[in-house]
């Protein structure tokens, strides 16, 4: 009795145990996940530009010296860390705050050739910094606009190379 | 004996007491923040205060995910509190008209508002738009008129 008991107890809790790792990310929150989801969809359609992940990305920045980086986070978090060889234009967090100043900023720094590669990103998947800068480049004619949405969180998990203080 | 004895119990309870205090309240405060929060006028909410889920005139907070903990939107007042992990307010954003901040309100001219600004000791930093002081970095929100449309309030870390 004391053994079925025993083999009872393991097996409910090796089950609960492979619950917990149910879901997209092994963590759990698949809630939170498929809000940032469906917004991240949602933006692209809206936005006009297209999505690049991590691997995609680091192959890009190997093989294309020519692409412009450009980080939207507040120049202070972008001192701190960013993506090595990224460029700084930072964009506020939603459409009501994004200032004319830095609408032309992100302009100035994507420069005048508008069939130049741009890589947009900020922090991670459900901020927006991202994808308004990269809307605006598209509403102003780039024509190769990608938004990397894992932004400075996804590149720094996946452990590949950031600068910074 | 006794007595001393009791002055040793008192003397561990008041330790605990203050340092509980230090941990949860003083301590995370920044020298000067009493005299910032003052001069912050956005319904009654400053910074380093622990986050209150409760309306604010009646509007309920959505929240969202930050680089560094969440953040309380209030859409119909347009103003968004930051919180730390540590449920502690360390951002403030407003756009709304009846709230002011170091004396600035919007529709304030960027001029003005920088003079405004100045003259509290702070020093224009990182863009033309934002100015520091000691812990604290304020940013003005400019509209193509050159006038201010919003104003941020948060704690450096």
């Amino acid at each position: 009795m004391k053994k079925y008991l025993v083999l009872v107890t393991l097996l409910s809790v090796f089950s609960l145990a492979a619950c917990a790792g149910i879901g997209t990310s092994p963590k759990g929150l698949e809630t939170p996940i498929e809000k940032a989801s469906m917004k991240l969809a949602t933006d692209v359609k809206e936005g006009g530009y297209t999505l690049i992940g991590t691997e995609a990305l680091n192959k890009m920045l190997a093989e294309n010296k020519n692409l412009i980086l450009i980080d939207t986070m507040p120049k202070e978090a972008f001192d701190e860390i960013r993506i090595k060889g990224a460029v700084n234009s930072p964009v506020a967090k939603t459409e009501k705050e994004f200032t004319p100043a830095e609408k032309q900023n992100i302009l100035k720094v994507a420069g005048t050739d508008k069939s130049k590669t741009i890589v947009v990103y900020c922090g991670y998947t459900s901020c927006r910094r991202s994808h308004l800068g990269a809307k605006t480049l598209v509403e102003n004619g780039f024509a190769s606009v990608y938004r990397y949405p894992g932004g400075i969180v996804g590149w720094k998990e996946s452990g590949l190379p950031t600068e910074g203080k | 004996m006794r007595i001393k004895h009791r002055f040793q119990i008192l003397f561990v309870i008041i330790f605990f007491c203050v340092g509980a205090f230090c941990i949860t309240g003083c301590a995370m405060k920044k020298p000067g923040s009493d005299n910032t929060n003052s001069q912050i006028n956005v319904f009654n909410r400053s910074l380093f205060a622990a986050a209150d889920k409760s309306p604010i005139n009646g509007v309920s907070p959505r929240r969202e995910p930050c680089i560094s903990g969440y953040e309380f939107y209030y859409d119909d007042l347009d103003i968004v509190l930051s919180f730390h992990n540590d449920d502690r307010i360390w951002r403030i954003t407003t756009r709304n008209k009846k709230t002011s901040m170091f004396g600035i309100a919007l529709g304030d001219s960027f001029a003005q508002a920088k003079e405004k600004i100045a003259r509290l000791g702070f020093t224009q930093s990182y863009t033309p738009y934002k100015f520091a002081k000691d812990w604290c970095l304020f940013t003005l929100l400019v509209d193509e008129k050159n006038n201010v449309f919003g104003m941020t309030i948060e704690v450096l870390d």
